[in-house]
């Protein structure tokens, strides 16, 4: 397992990534940001509108943020929308960092794996640093690995879902048959709890959005995802009891009043 | 330098049609505000490429900023 939280390289201190989309509004976007002590963000592109107000202040909020930029492809359906995006961020944003999404179905904005494998394949050749937003299948992630992107980020349950891990199993598997590659539990989470659980289960990092800028409080939530990441790492760290099916007492039964011994 | 007409020409800018006085692809990017990136066709044109690229009736061009997202 990796001592430090590292991306291509870059050493980050904090475990937790955030969005910054859906917030009720820019200052609490930035305040949720700042009060998380994430030090990388999510953005993407979009086409400009120059009627539309507000663009240029989230790039400035965001650029005073001072943190790593990592773009995204959300939205895109085939490869050549994924590469084509991504070298118009790399250009922007001047970082080879690309969270590559792929959508196979736009129900529940389940990656394609397919696509996936080959827009990774074009991108990495083309010098990026891919993180591939992926689901949780063993054998596509070891071929995501094995075409060399480092940082591997499934999914927990859908996009904006909320609802937690819902294949422990398969997420256990991964940390279990990966572990070199940087994992990075991207999606699905809505509760600092959830956090917390992959991050005892040994992944490297968490990566959200809604689950923080949806809460009535986000800046609270942002605090509390980090407190929770930090504890599920610590935990991990430490190691965790076995568990067992029946009971032991905690308490010395030695010494024990009341207690007779059987007459001889 | 790619060749100047005077001729009307309709393209796709950003979804949208477009009818413009001008083929220079650098003509028309001084309405956007930086900063841009820019795709011809689906295809990413650099930056440096920009005074090289002549536009063609029915191209879409795609004019990219930054946007939050997850």
């Amino acid at each position: 397992m990796n001592p430090d939280f590292n991306i291509y390289g870059q050493t980050l201190n904090s475990r937790l990534i955030l969005g910054s989309a859906l917030y009720p509004n820019p200052a609490l976007m930035q305040q949720a940001l700042q009060q998380s002590g994430c030090e990388a963000v999510t953005l993407s592109l979009r086409r400009q509108a120059p009627e539309q107000q507000g663009g240029e202040q989230f790039w400035q909020l965001i650029r005073d943020l001072k943190l790593k930029l990592l773009p995204n492809t959300a939205g895109c359906h085939s490869v050549q929308q994924a590469v084509t995006l991504a070298q118009m961020s790399r250009e922007i944003f001047q970082t080879n960092w690309i969270k590559l999404e792929l959508i196979g179905d736009d129900y529940n904005l389940q990656p394609d794996p397919i696509l996936l494998l080959q827009a990774a394949e074009q991108l990495l050749a083309d010098g990026f640093e891919v993180l591939p937003y992926c689901t949780d299948d063993l054998v596509l992630c070891k071929r995501l690995y094995e075409l060399g992107c480092k940082v591997l980020m499934p999914w927990a349950a859908p996009i904006g879902s909320g609802l937690g891990v819902l294949n422990p199993y398969a997420l256990r598997t991964l940390r279990e048959r990966l572990p070199d590659a940087t994992l990075i539990v991207d999606a699905g989470l809505g509760l600092p709890s959830h956090a917390c659980q992959v991050m005892e289960m040994g992944f490297d990092g968490v990566l959200l959005n809604s689950a923080v800028a949806l809460a009535k409080d986000p800046v609270l939530m942002a605090q509390a995802f980090s407190h929770a990441v930090a504890a599920g790492r610590s935990a991990f760290l430490a190691g965790a009891m076995p568990k067992q099916d029946f009971a032991s007492p905690s308490t010395p039964v030695l010494g024990m009043p009341f207690w007779l011994q059987e007459a001889p | 330098m790619a060749e100047v007409t005077d001729t009307t020409l309709n393209i796709w800018l950003n979804g949208k049609t477009e009818a413009l006085t001008s083929n220079q692809l650098s003509e028309l990017l001084p309405r956007f505000k930086a900063p841009f990136a820019v795709a011809l066709n689906g295809r990413f044109i650099a930056a440096a490429q920009y005074p090289d690229i002549a536009l063609k009736a029915g191209d879409q061009l795609d004019i990219v900023s930054p946007i939050a997202g997850g």
